[in-house]
Protein backbone atom coordinates (compact mmCIF):
# COMPACT_ATOMS: atom_id res chain seq x y z
CA UNK A 1 0.00 0.00 0.00
CA UNK A 2 2.66 2.02 1.14
CA UNK A 3 3.59 4.79 -1.86
CA UNK A 4 1.05 4.36 -4.10
CA UNK A 5 -1.99 7.35 -5.13
CA UNK A 6 -4.17 7.32 -1.86
CA UNK A 7 -7.29 8.63 -4.33
CA UNK A 8 -6.91 5.70 -6.86
CA UNK A 9 -6.41 3.08 -3.72
CA UNK A 10 -9.54 4.78 -2.13
CA UNK A 11 -11.36 4.14 -5.25
CA UNK A 12 -10.72 0.31 -5.41
CA UNK A 13 -12.01 -0.03 -1.92
CA UNK A 14 -15.51 -0.24 -1.29
CA UNK A 15 -16.29 2.10 1.72
CA UNK A 16 -19.23 2.28 4.43
CA UNK A 17 -19.29 4.67 6.93
CA UNK A 18 -21.62 5.00 10.21
CA UNK A 19 -24.78 6.84 9.00
CA UNK A 20 -23.98 5.52 5.62
CA UNK A 21 -22.77 9.41 4.98
CA UNK A 22 -24.45 9.57 1.47
CA UNK A 23 -24.57 12.72 -0.49
CA UNK A 24 -27.90 14.33 0.57
CA UNK A 25 -28.38 16.24 -2.61
CA UNK A 26 -27.89 13.44 -4.81
CA UNK A 27 -30.20 10.68 -5.53
CA UNK A 28 -30.02 6.87 -4.02
CA UNK A 29 -28.78 6.51 -8.12
CA UNK A 30 -26.73 9.00 -8.54
CA UNK A 31 -25.14 8.03 -4.54
CA UNK A 32 -24.84 4.43 -5.98
CA UNK A 33 -23.37 5.73 -9.38
CA UNK A 34 -20.65 7.67 -6.97
CA UNK A 35 -17.27 5.88 -7.78
CA UNK A 36 -17.94 4.80 -11.28
CA UNK A 37 -18.70 7.80 -12.13
CA UNK A 38 -15.10 8.76 -10.58
CA UNK A 39 -13.46 6.32 -12.74
CA UNK A 40 -15.27 7.33 -15.94
CA UNK A 41 -17.65 4.60 -16.38
CA UNK A 42 -20.15 5.19 -19.46
CA UNK A 43 -23.44 6.10 -18.29
CA UNK A 44 -24.88 2.69 -19.55
CA UNK A 45 -22.68 0.86 -17.87
CA UNK A 46 -23.17 2.84 -14.53
CA UNK A 47 -26.72 2.23 -15.11
CA UNK A 48 -26.64 -1.32 -15.14
CA UNK A 49 -24.43 -1.61 -12.42
CA UNK A 50 -26.48 0.10 -9.94
CA UNK A 51 -29.63 -1.51 -11.19
CA UNK A 52 -27.94 -4.23 -10.26
CA UNK A 53 -27.06 -3.65 -6.94
CA UNK A 54 -30.04 -1.90 -5.79
CA UNK A 55 -31.59 -5.13 -6.85
CA UNK A 56 -29.36 -7.02 -4.53
CA UNK A 57 -29.84 -4.62 -1.60
CA UNK A 58 -33.74 -4.99 -1.88
CA UNK A 59 -34.12 -1.35 -3.01
CA UNK A 60 -35.03 -2.20 -6.75
CA UNK A 61 -33.98 0.83 -8.61
CA UNK A 62 -37.50 1.49 -10.51
CA UNK A 63 -38.98 2.08 -6.74
CA UNK A 64 -35.98 3.65 -4.84
CA UNK A 65 -33.68 5.10 -7.83
CA UNK A 66 -34.97 8.93 -7.46
CA UNK A 67 -35.49 9.16 -3.76
CA UNK A 68 -33.26 11.67 -1.82
CA UNK A 69 -31.42 9.91 0.76
CA UNK A 70 -33.66 12.08 3.75
CA UNK A 71 -36.93 9.82 2.21
CA UNK A 72 -35.40 6.79 3.15
CA UNK A 73 -34.99 4.96 6.72
CA UNK A 74 -31.79 4.58 8.37
CA UNK A 75 -32.04 0.89 7.38
CA UNK A 76 -32.48 1.60 4.09
CA UNK A 77 -29.68 4.27 4.10
CA UNK A 78 -27.38 1.88 5.09
CA UNK A 79 -28.15 -0.80 2.45
CA UNK A 80 -27.50 2.41 -0.50
CA UNK A 81 -24.39 2.55 1.93
CA UNK A 82 -23.28 -1.32 0.77
CA UNK A 83 -24.41 -0.72 -3.15
CA UNK A 84 -22.25 2.37 -2.36
CA UNK A 85 -19.31 0.38 -1.49
CA UNK A 86 -20.04 -2.45 -3.80
CA UNK A 87 -20.38 -0.61 -7.16
CA UNK A 88 -16.98 -0.36 -8.78
CA UNK A 89 -16.36 -4.23 -7.55
CA UNK A 90 -13.89 -3.77 -5.24
CA UNK A 91 -12.03 -6.49 -4.19
CA UNK A 92 -12.24 -4.94 -0.58
CA UNK A 93 -15.12 -3.92 1.42
CA UNK A 94 -14.26 -1.64 4.48
CA UNK A 95 -16.70 -0.82 6.82
CA UNK A 96 -16.54 1.55 10.32
CA UNK A 97 -19.01 0.32 12.62
CA UNK A 98 -22.12 0.32 9.70
CA UNK A 99 -24.25 -0.74 11.51
CA UNK A 100 -23.85 1.27 14.84
CA UNK A 101 -26.72 4.11 14.02
CA UNK A 102 -29.61 1.15 13.65
CA UNK A 103 -32.08 0.15 16.23
CA UNK A 104 -31.72 -3.17 17.74
CA UNK A 105 -34.47 -4.59 14.95
CA UNK A 106 -32.94 -2.96 11.99
CA UNK A 107 -29.53 -3.81 13.23
CA UNK A 108 -30.31 -7.47 13.85
CA UNK A 109 -31.86 -7.45 10.01
CA UNK A 110 -28.59 -5.73 8.26
CA UNK A 111 -26.99 -8.78 10.16
CA UNK A 112 -28.71 -11.06 8.68
CA UNK A 113 -28.54 -9.65 5.32
CA UNK A 114 -24.41 -9.21 5.63
CA UNK A 115 -23.90 -12.86 5.97
CA UNK A 116 -25.94 -13.53 3.09
CA UNK A 117 -24.24 -10.92 0.89
CA UNK A 118 -20.81 -12.36 2.23
CA UNK A 119 -21.49 -15.92 1.00
CA UNK A 120 -22.72 -14.15 -2.68
CA UNK A 121 -20.10 -11.69 -3.27
CA UNK A 122 -16.81 -14.18 -2.15
CA UNK A 123 -15.36 -10.43 -1.10
CA UNK A 124 -12.77 -9.77 1.58
CA UNK A 125 -14.61 -7.78 4.20
CA UNK A 126 -13.18 -5.75 7.50
CA UNK A 127 -15.67 -4.53 9.25
CA UNK A 128 -15.12 -2.28 12.85
CA UNK A 129 -17.49 -2.43 15.39
CA UNK A 130 -17.55 -1.65 19.45
CA UNK A 131 -20.17 -4.79 19.92
CA UNK A 132 -18.30 -8.42 20.34
CA UNK A 133 -21.64 -10.17 19.61
CA UNK A 134 -21.53 -8.50 16.14
CA UNK A 135 -18.06 -9.22 15.55
CA UNK A 136 -18.63 -13.11 16.63
CA UNK A 137 -22.01 -13.11 14.24
CA UNK A 138 -20.53 -11.38 11.56
CA UNK A 139 -16.81 -12.32 11.49
CA UNK A 140 -14.96 -15.42 10.38
CA UNK A 141 -11.83 -13.98 12.01
CA UNK A 142 -11.82 -11.08 14.76
CA UNK A 143 -9.05 -8.93 16.09
CA UNK A 144 -9.05 -7.70 19.25
CA UNK A 145 -7.75 -4.29 19.57
CA UNK A 146 -7.27 -2.64 22.98
CA UNK A 147 -5.76 1.28 22.34
CA UNK A 148 -4.66 0.62 18.59
CA UNK A 149 -2.76 -2.69 18.99
CA UNK A 150 -4.14 -6.10 17.84
CA UNK A 151 -4.75 -8.42 21.44
CA UNK A 152 -5.61 -11.28 19.52
CA UNK A 153 -6.26 -12.36 16.21
CA UNK A 154 -8.36 -15.81 15.60
CA UNK A 155 -11.72 -17.43 15.14
CA UNK A 156 -14.06 -16.80 17.55
CA UNK A 157 -14.16 -19.88 19.09
CA UNK A 158 -10.24 -19.61 19.51
CA UNK A 159 -10.74 -16.38 21.00
CA UNK A 160 -13.42 -17.70 23.34
CA UNK A 161 -11.71 -20.78 24.26
CA UNK A 162 -8.46 -19.65 24.50
CA UNK A 163 -7.96 -15.74 25.24
CA UNK A 164 -4.88 -14.67 24.56
CA UNK A 165 -4.09 -12.60 27.94
CA UNK A 166 -6.04 -11.40 30.62
CA UNK A 167 -7.47 -8.33 28.64
CA UNK A 168 -8.63 -10.33 26.00
CA UNK A 169 -10.31 -13.03 28.90
CA UNK A 170 -12.14 -9.95 30.69
CA UNK A 171 -13.46 -8.04 27.76
CA UNK A 172 -15.04 -11.26 25.85
CA UNK A 173 -16.31 -12.50 29.68
CA UNK A 174 -17.62 -9.63 30.00
CA UNK A 175 -19.47 -8.91 26.85
CA UNK A 176 -20.30 -12.65 26.06
CA UNK A 177 -21.22 -14.29 29.33
CA UNK A 178 -24.31 -11.94 30.77
CA UNK B 1 -51.18 62.16 -4.58
CA UNK B 2 -51.70 62.84 -8.03
CA UNK B 3 -49.56 65.80 -7.84
CA UNK B 4 -46.80 63.82 -7.16
CA UNK B 5 -47.38 61.08 -9.55
CA UNK B 6 -47.02 63.67 -12.10
CA UNK B 7 -43.84 65.14 -10.80
CA UNK B 8 -42.43 60.96 -10.72
CA UNK B 9 -43.83 60.89 -14.43
CA UNK B 10 -42.05 64.03 -15.32
CA UNK B 11 -38.45 62.70 -14.42
CA UNK B 12 -39.07 59.29 -15.42
CA UNK B 13 -36.33 59.22 -17.72
CA UNK B 14 -33.80 60.95 -15.53
CA UNK B 15 -35.15 58.36 -13.04
CA UNK B 16 -34.95 55.68 -15.56
CA UNK B 17 -31.34 56.51 -16.15
CA UNK B 18 -30.32 56.67 -13.04
CA UNK B 19 -31.52 53.66 -11.38
CA UNK B 20 -29.43 52.19 -14.81
CA UNK B 21 -26.68 53.52 -13.25
CA UNK B 22 -27.82 52.33 -9.92
CA UNK B 23 -27.88 48.91 -11.03
CA UNK B 24 -24.90 48.66 -12.70
CA UNK B 25 -22.87 49.78 -9.37
CA UNK B 26 -24.58 47.11 -7.04
CA UNK B 27 -24.51 44.52 -9.61
CA UNK B 28 -20.45 45.10 -10.53
CA UNK B 29 -19.74 45.68 -6.74
CA UNK B 30 -21.63 42.60 -6.13
CA UNK B 31 -20.00 40.71 -8.74
CA UNK B 32 -16.68 41.40 -7.86
CA UNK B 33 -17.57 40.70 -4.32
CA UNK B 34 -18.19 36.88 -5.06
CA UNK B 35 -14.93 36.28 -7.15
CA UNK B 36 -12.95 37.07 -4.18
CA UNK B 37 -15.26 36.43 -1.13
CA UNK B 38 -16.30 32.65 -1.94
CA UNK B 39 -12.91 31.47 -2.74
CA UNK B 40 -11.29 33.56 0.26
CA UNK B 41 -14.28 31.73 2.32
CA UNK B 42 -13.16 28.52 0.91
CA UNK B 43 -9.37 29.09 1.71
CA UNK B 44 -10.52 30.11 5.56
CA UNK B 45 -12.41 26.54 5.51
CA UNK B 46 -8.86 25.17 4.58
CA UNK B 47 -7.08 27.02 7.11
CA UNK B 48 -8.95 27.10 10.21
CA UNK B 49 -6.67 29.11 12.36
CA UNK B 50 -6.73 31.68 9.71
CA UNK B 51 -10.53 32.02 10.23
CA UNK B 52 -10.93 34.20 13.05
CA UNK B 53 -8.73 36.87 12.50
CA UNK B 54 -9.68 37.00 8.81
CA UNK B 55 -13.43 37.18 9.55
CA UNK B 56 -12.50 39.43 12.89
CA UNK B 57 -11.06 41.90 10.05
CA UNK B 58 -13.55 42.22 8.00
CA UNK B 59 -15.85 42.67 10.50
CA UNK B 60 -14.02 45.23 11.80
CA UNK B 61 -13.90 46.79 7.69
CA UNK B 62 -17.31 47.19 7.94
CA UNK B 63 -17.88 49.45 11.14
CA UNK B 64 -16.19 52.06 9.03
CA UNK B 65 -18.77 54.65 8.14
CA UNK B 66 -19.54 54.58 4.59
CA UNK B 67 -19.12 58.27 4.00
CA UNK B 68 -15.81 58.16 5.45
CA UNK B 69 -14.79 55.07 3.56
CA UNK B 70 -15.57 56.59 0.22
CA UNK B 71 -13.40 60.05 1.35
CA UNK B 72 -10.36 57.35 2.19
CA UNK B 73 -10.47 55.73 -0.93
CA UNK B 74 -10.57 59.23 -3.39
CA UNK B 75 -6.44 59.96 -3.08
CA UNK B 76 -5.91 56.25 -3.37
CA UNK B 77 -3.88 55.61 -6.65
CA UNK B 78 -5.73 52.69 -8.96
CA UNK B 79 -8.83 52.19 -7.05
CA UNK B 80 -9.19 56.02 -6.10
CA UNK B 81 -10.58 58.92 -7.59
CA UNK B 82 -13.98 61.14 -8.34
CA UNK B 83 -16.42 58.33 -10.08
CA UNK B 84 -18.01 54.97 -9.89
CA UNK B 85 -14.68 53.17 -9.89
CA UNK B 86 -14.26 54.39 -6.59
CA UNK B 87 -17.79 53.46 -5.52
CA UNK B 88 -17.40 50.14 -6.61
CA UNK B 89 -14.77 50.03 -4.69
CA UNK B 90 -15.96 51.26 -1.30
CA UNK B 91 -19.13 48.91 -2.11
CA UNK B 92 -17.22 45.49 -2.65
CA UNK B 93 -15.64 46.15 0.69
CA UNK B 94 -18.77 46.24 2.23
CA UNK B 95 -20.52 43.38 0.80
CA UNK B 96 -17.35 40.87 1.33
CA UNK B 97 -18.02 40.04 4.48
CA UNK B 98 -21.70 38.62 4.24
CA UNK B 99 -20.33 36.71 1.37
CA UNK B 100 -16.86 35.51 3.35
CA UNK B 101 -19.07 35.07 6.39
CA UNK B 102 -21.68 32.82 4.52
CA UNK B 103 -19.58 30.82 2.48
CA UNK B 104 -17.18 30.07 5.21
CA UNK B 105 -20.34 28.91 7.57
CA UNK B 106 -21.74 26.92 4.91
CA UNK B 107 -18.77 24.93 4.16
CA UNK B 108 -18.10 24.21 7.92
CA UNK B 109 -21.38 23.32 8.55
CA UNK B 110 -21.11 20.29 5.93
CA UNK B 111 -21.81 16.88 7.98
CA UNK B 112 -18.40 15.62 8.04
CA UNK B 113 -19.99 11.84 7.64
CA UNK B 114 -20.74 13.15 4.42
CA UNK B 115 -17.06 14.88 3.61
CA UNK B 116 -15.47 11.97 5.06
CA UNK B 117 -17.42 9.39 2.81
CA UNK B 118 -16.46 12.02 -0.28
CA UNK B 119 -12.66 11.22 0.37
CA UNK B 120 -13.27 7.55 1.37
CA UNK B 121 -15.00 6.88 -2.26
CA UNK B 122 -11.54 8.54 -3.12
CA UNK B 123 -13.00 11.72 -4.40
CA UNK B 124 -9.89 15.05 -4.91
CA UNK B 125 -9.99 17.33 -3.05
CA UNK B 126 -11.05 19.68 -5.80
CA UNK B 127 -13.91 16.99 -6.92
CA UNK B 128 -14.79 16.88 -2.49
CA UNK B 129 -15.22 20.54 -3.38
CA UNK B 130 -16.71 20.97 -6.32
CA UNK B 131 -19.20 18.00 -6.30
CA UNK B 132 -20.32 17.73 -2.36
CA UNK B 133 -19.31 21.07 -0.12
CA UNK B 134 -20.27 24.06 -2.59
CA UNK B 135 -23.82 22.51 -3.86
CA UNK B 136 -24.36 21.41 -0.17
CA UNK B 137 -23.43 24.93 1.45
CA UNK B 138 -24.79 26.87 -1.82
CA UNK B 139 -28.36 28.18 -0.29
CA UNK B 140 -25.93 29.24 2.45
CA UNK B 141 -23.93 31.33 0.19
CA UNK B 142 -26.57 32.35 -1.70
CA UNK B 143 -28.36 33.70 1.42
CA UNK B 144 -24.85 35.65 1.48
CA UNK B 145 -25.47 37.32 -1.59
CA UNK B 146 -28.86 37.92 -1.01
CA UNK B 147 -27.81 40.55 2.27
CA UNK B 148 -24.77 42.13 0.59
CA UNK B 149 -27.09 42.84 -2.54
CA UNK B 150 -29.69 44.31 -0.32
CA UNK B 151 -26.97 46.19 1.75
CA UNK B 152 -25.20 47.72 -1.43
CA UNK B 153 -28.28 49.56 -3.09
CA UNK B 154 -28.85 51.31 -0.17
CA UNK B 155 -25.04 52.06 0.34
CA UNK B 156 -24.97 52.86 -3.06
CA UNK B 157 -26.94 55.98 -3.28
CA UNK B 158 -24.36 57.17 -0.65
CA UNK B 159 -22.10 56.82 -3.57
CA UNK B 160 -23.36 60.18 -5.65
CA UNK B 161 -21.64 62.13 -2.97
CA UNK B 162 -18.33 61.27 -4.36
CA UNK B 163 -19.73 61.44 -8.22
CA UNK B 164 -20.64 58.15 -9.19
CA UNK B 165 -24.10 59.05 -10.20
CA UNK B 166 -27.01 56.88 -9.23
CA UNK B 167 -30.47 57.03 -7.42
CA UNK B 168 -28.41 59.02 -4.88
CA UNK B 169 -27.38 61.90 -7.24
CA UNK B 170 -31.85 62.56 -6.63
CA UNK B 171 -31.37 62.43 -3.08
CA UNK B 172 -28.54 64.87 -2.61
CA UNK B 173 -29.99 67.44 -5.35
CA UNK B 174 -33.50 67.55 -2.94
CA UNK B 175 -31.47 67.61 0.39
CA UNK B 176 -29.38 70.56 -1.21
CA UNK B 177 -32.53 72.46 -1.92
CA UNK B 178 -34.89 71.20 0.31
CA UNK B 179 -36.92 69.30 -2.14
CA UNK B 180 -39.25 66.47 -0.39
CA UNK B 181 -40.41 65.44 -3.99
CA UNK B 182 -36.60 65.10 -5.14
CA UNK B 183 -35.65 62.77 -2.34
CA UNK B 184 -38.52 60.37 -2.73
CA UNK B 185 -37.96 60.33 -6.40
CA UNK B 186 -33.89 58.89 -5.70
CA UNK B 187 -35.29 57.48 -2.09
CA UNK B 188 -38.23 55.31 -3.82
CA UNK B 189 -36.89 53.48 -6.83
CA UNK B 190 -33.97 52.64 -4.67
CA UNK B 191 -36.17 50.70 -2.16
CA UNK B 192 -37.93 49.30 -5.19
CA UNK B 193 -34.97 47.90 -6.45
CA UNK B 194 -33.97 46.49 -2.94
CA UNK B 195 -37.76 45.06 -2.47
CA UNK B 196 -37.17 43.05 -5.86
CA UNK B 197 -33.56 41.79 -5.07
CA UNK B 198 -34.36 41.13 -2.36
CA UNK B 199 -37.53 39.01 -3.43
CA UNK B 200 -35.82 37.62 -6.17
CA UNK B 201 -32.96 35.96 -4.97
CA UNK B 202 -35.12 35.06 -1.96
CA UNK B 203 -36.97 32.96 -4.35
CA UNK B 204 -33.99 31.38 -5.96
CA UNK B 205 -32.66 30.60 -2.75
CA UNK B 206 -35.90 28.33 -1.91
CA UNK B 207 -36.07 27.11 -5.72
CA UNK B 208 -32.41 25.47 -4.89
CA UNK B 209 -32.60 24.22 -1.21
CA UNK B 210 -31.11 20.59 -1.60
Amino acid sequence: MRGEDPIALRRRLGYVIQEAGLFPHWTVRQNVEAVPRLLQWKESARRSRSDELLALVGLPAAEFGERRPRQLSGGQRQRVGVARALAADPPVLLMDEPFGALDPIARRAMQREFLDWKQRLGKAVLLVTHDLREAFRLGDRVAILDRGRARQIGTPREILESPADDFVREFVSDEVTP
Amino acid sequence: MSGWLAYFWDRRAEIAALTGEHVVLVVLSTALAVAIGVPLGVALTRRPRLARPVLGFANVVQTIPSLALFGFLIPMPLIGGIGARTAIAALVVYALLPILRNTYAGISSVDPAVVESATGLGMTPRQRLALVELPLAFPVVLAGVRIATVVSIGLATIAAAIGAGGLGVLIYRGVAIVDHRLILAGAVPAALLALAADGLLGWIERRVQP
